[in-house]
């Protein structure tokens, strides 16, 4: 078997140096809820321990905080080095994963994650303290991070009377968020590109994997069970905005189940009570909402094929807060009406909702619905700014200037440039994809396109019925923005919008109650690394998997693993509580 | 194979039979056999019969590059198997590049004249980079190289 190859880097990514271990040396822990140290020995080393300096590029060296990747077949494993002990030759190396990076502290207002999404407060927490931090010591070199999806709910903390509390970015937000809501923080490391990309979210819609224990090929089985019997199985919500604190129940039921209806109950009963508080529903979330359903749908508008299962899940985990607007979605097809339905509704209240970051908005000024087929003299305008949903750019088609009324262009905006369409540039530059603001006035009779992420060469797909509006004052904007707001339009949108999202946050309470991821228990499975029927290196963390023991079938996750020293691999689910507790009561225990 | 003496045994001198003497040898590797190839080209062929992947060494030369990348290739019985590349490199086509599995650890470097200057962190360390000679037709290709050669110990189980 080919050696694993390990190579070191320091903080900054640079090389220093490389290393082999002979796999049947090697062991490596993984548990997605928990921190694990991991060691390995080199024997003879050629890394030698950089005690001061930074060194230089490969010179076959290694620190305390360098980065160490261990490439073995068809796996990568990575860490940060905590500890280095040198006896003799012998160098070993202790390193843990880098979400360890997060174990730390930070002051927040308790309630402040019933603002935001948990991804997005994930997010936002890791930003203020490892991205964006002011002590630049504490920034960590080339972490960047993503939402995924967007989930609803509380921790425990949100429910303390305390108005700031400290909490623990790893111990009270991260793996609680796995443990009750299923959403994850998984790093992607591209070492060329010096960049360590934090994916936060659920991984929802990978198929279930089925595992069968009993066959030859799994060499140990191993079931934990803890038994427990209470856990809450009511829960009564109430909404500190309602003066009539009318409750909102919720029950589990005895096929596990759970709903608002009062029978088939749990005995006996232990009730959990929370509060929230529904005017958080702000108009602030729904326009944050529209432009992150925006963001996502952008990338999957005009693909030339079907969605994959976990393309159509982010999409619809997008767009869950907007759900009262839009169909179910299934193919691309659909997907491009399902995508147009969003933009045709929500842009006007995206219109109305822009930021004020530009002197300017737009005042509509016609219901431009009759779009002219492309041709001469026509018009492109993306409207945009240094937000990345809105960019804004003006093009005409090349050599054309009819229909184009050059007084109304201000500046020095001529069409110059590239074949086919052309940029108007502006001194210059061209003015797509700059944080230029670009006042057009714009004819009535021009035809309207609205171009998202880029400048496709099929424009005519991108066509949109669209209102016209032509820059106003900063003061006119705000006018417009309340003239909107108080219009019978905008309160249908948005009281459709609040009453979903008051739904959905119950039920997102009561999910994280009643927990479809409470995995508490555990089975271990051990096959050989290279098992091609299993294949243990190959299933993402967090992955659904039933594995049938004894004719039971047990819903679990994939939650860590272990490779051993004489090439094996322990393979570590999770368990689904209520699963395992119908499982036992079938059994009769 | 390569072997290290481990236990020497003699017996006493015998009138007719002369003097025995045993020694156990332990094995450092497997059997092996070397086998080469190389081509005025920018791309050679080894074929390897043996189950096992066996170390080697790449060396390719007449590059001209400028703060550019280099880029290498293995295809196994004409499927990609493997992609390495440097970043950053300026070579002139005299230069040899060599990248080595046969060694620990694993080296890349740069023969400029007679000295070598390791290279190695000018990998695109996304790429998979090292060679190991497959069982079947083995095809290294360097985009631009004049000159590309290989030589492996083909190492076999034996029982």
């Amino acid at each position: 078997m080919r050696p694993y190859e390990i190579e070191v880097f320091d903080r900054e990514y640079n090389f220093r140096g490389n290393a082999l271990i002979d796999p049947a040396d090697f062991q490596y822990e993984y548990d997605f809820v928990s921190l694990v140290k991991n060691t390995l020995v080199l024997n003879p080393s050629p890394l030698t321990v950089r005690e001061t300096g930074t060194g230089t590029a490969g010179d076959m060296t290694i620190a305390l905080s360098d980065l160490i990747v261990i490439d073995g077949e068809g796996f990568r494993v990575y860490g940060i080095v905590t500890k280095l002990e040198t006896v003799e030759n012998a160098l070993t190396v202790t390193y843990t994963d880098p979400i360890a990076l997060f174990n730390h502290e930070v002051l927040v207002p308790a309630d402040e994650i019933k603002h935001t999404s948990i991804e997005a407060y994930i997010k936002k927490l890791l930003d203020a303290a490892f991205v964006n931090n002011s002590d630049t010591l504490q920034v960590i070199p080339g972490l960047t991070t993503q939402t995924k999806t967007t989930t609803y709910g509380i921790f425990d903390y949100n429910d303390t009377t305390e108005v700031y509390v400290v909490i623990n970015l790893l111990k009270d937000l991260i793996f609680p968020a796995f443990n009750k809501y299923l959403i994850g923080v998984f790093f992607d490391l591209n070492i060329d590109s010096k960049t360590l990309t934090a994916k936060i979210g659920r991984r929802l819609n990978y198929r279930t994997l089925t595992l069968e224990a009993d066959l030859p090929n799994v060499i140990d089985t191993n079931i934990i069970i803890r038994q427990s019997n209470n856990d809450a199985n009511k829960l009564t919500l109430v909404d500190t905005a309602d003066y009539a604190m009318t409750e909102y129940n919720f029950y589990l039921h005895s096929d596990y189940t759970w709903n608002s209806t009062d029978s088939d109950r749990l005995l006996p009963v232990f009730n959990d009570v929370y509060s929230f508080d529904s005017d958080l529903i702000t108009e602030d979330r729904f326009w944050a909402s529209a432009k992150y359903a925006i963001s996502i749908a952008e990338k999957y508008i005009n693909i030339n094929r079907d969605l994959t299962t976990e393309e159509k899940g982010m999409l619809e985990e997008a767009c869950s807060e907007l759900q009262p607007y839009l169909p179910s979605v299934k193919t691309s097809a659909q997907w491009t009406a399902y995508f147009n339905n969003i933009q045709n509704q929500i842009v006007s209240v995206l219109m109305a909702y822009r930021a004020p970051f530009t002197d300017y908005a737009y005042e509509r000024v016609a219901n431009y619905s009759d779009l002219q087929e492309e041709g001469t003299g026509h018009y492109c305008v993306v409207y945009g700014n240094a937000d990345p949903y809105f960019r804004y750019d003006v093009r005409t088609a090349k050599g054309t200037t009819s229909g184009l009324d050059a007084n109304n262009v201000p500046g020095s905006r001529y069409p110059s440039g590239e074949s086919g369409w052309e940029t108007i540039t502006e001194n210059g530059t061209a003015l797509y994809n700059t944080n230029t603001h670009v006042d057009l006035h714009i004819s009535t009779t021009m035809t309207i396109y609205i171009i998202l992420n880029g400048y496709g060469t099929d424009i005519t797909t991108y066509k949109y019925n669209l209102n016209i509006y032509t820059p106003v004052t900063a003061n006119d904007y705000t006018t417009a923005i309340n003239n909107y707001k108080q219009s019978a339009a905008y309160a249908a949108k948005f009281a459709l919008y609040k009453t979903a999202n008051f739904n959905a946050i119950l039920n997102g309470y009561a999910r994280g109650l009643f927990g479809q991821a409470r995995y508490k228990n555990l089975i271990e499975l051990t096959v050989t690394r290279d098992d091609t029927l299993v294949q243990p290196l190959r299933i993402p963390m967090s992955r659904p998997v039933d594995i049938i023991h004894e004719g039971v079938t047990y819903k679990s996750i994939l939650t860590g693993f272990s490779l051993l020293k004489n090439g094996l691999c322990k393979l570590i689910f999770g368990l689904i509580r209520v699963e395992l507790t119908k499982i036992l009561n079938m059994k009769g225990v | 194979m390569d072997v290290l003496p481990s236990n020497v045994d003699k017996t006493e001198i015998n009138s007719s039979l002369g003097m025995d003497i045993g020694i156990e040898l332990t094995p450092l590797t497997m059997w092996y056999r070397t086998i080469s190839a190389s081509a005025e080209a920018d791309r050679v062929q080894i074929i390897s019969d043996s189950v096992n992947e066996s170390p080697c060494i790449l060396t390719f030369s007449g590059l001209t590059v400028t703060n550019d990348s280099v880029v290498w290739s293995q295809l196994v019985d004409g499927s990609s198997f493997m992609t390495g590349k440097l970043n950053e490199m300026t070579v002139a086509a005299t230069d040899k590049i060599v990248v080595r599995t046969d060694t620990n650890p694993y080296r890349i470097y740069q023969r400029i004249g007679s000295t070598n200057t390791g290279v190695y962190q000018h990998s695109d360390f996304e790429t998979k980079r090292f060679p190991f000679i497959q069982k079947g037709v083995n095809e290294f290709r360097v985009s631009g190289a004049t000159s590309v050669s290989v030589e492996g110990k083909i190492l076999y189980e034996t029982v």
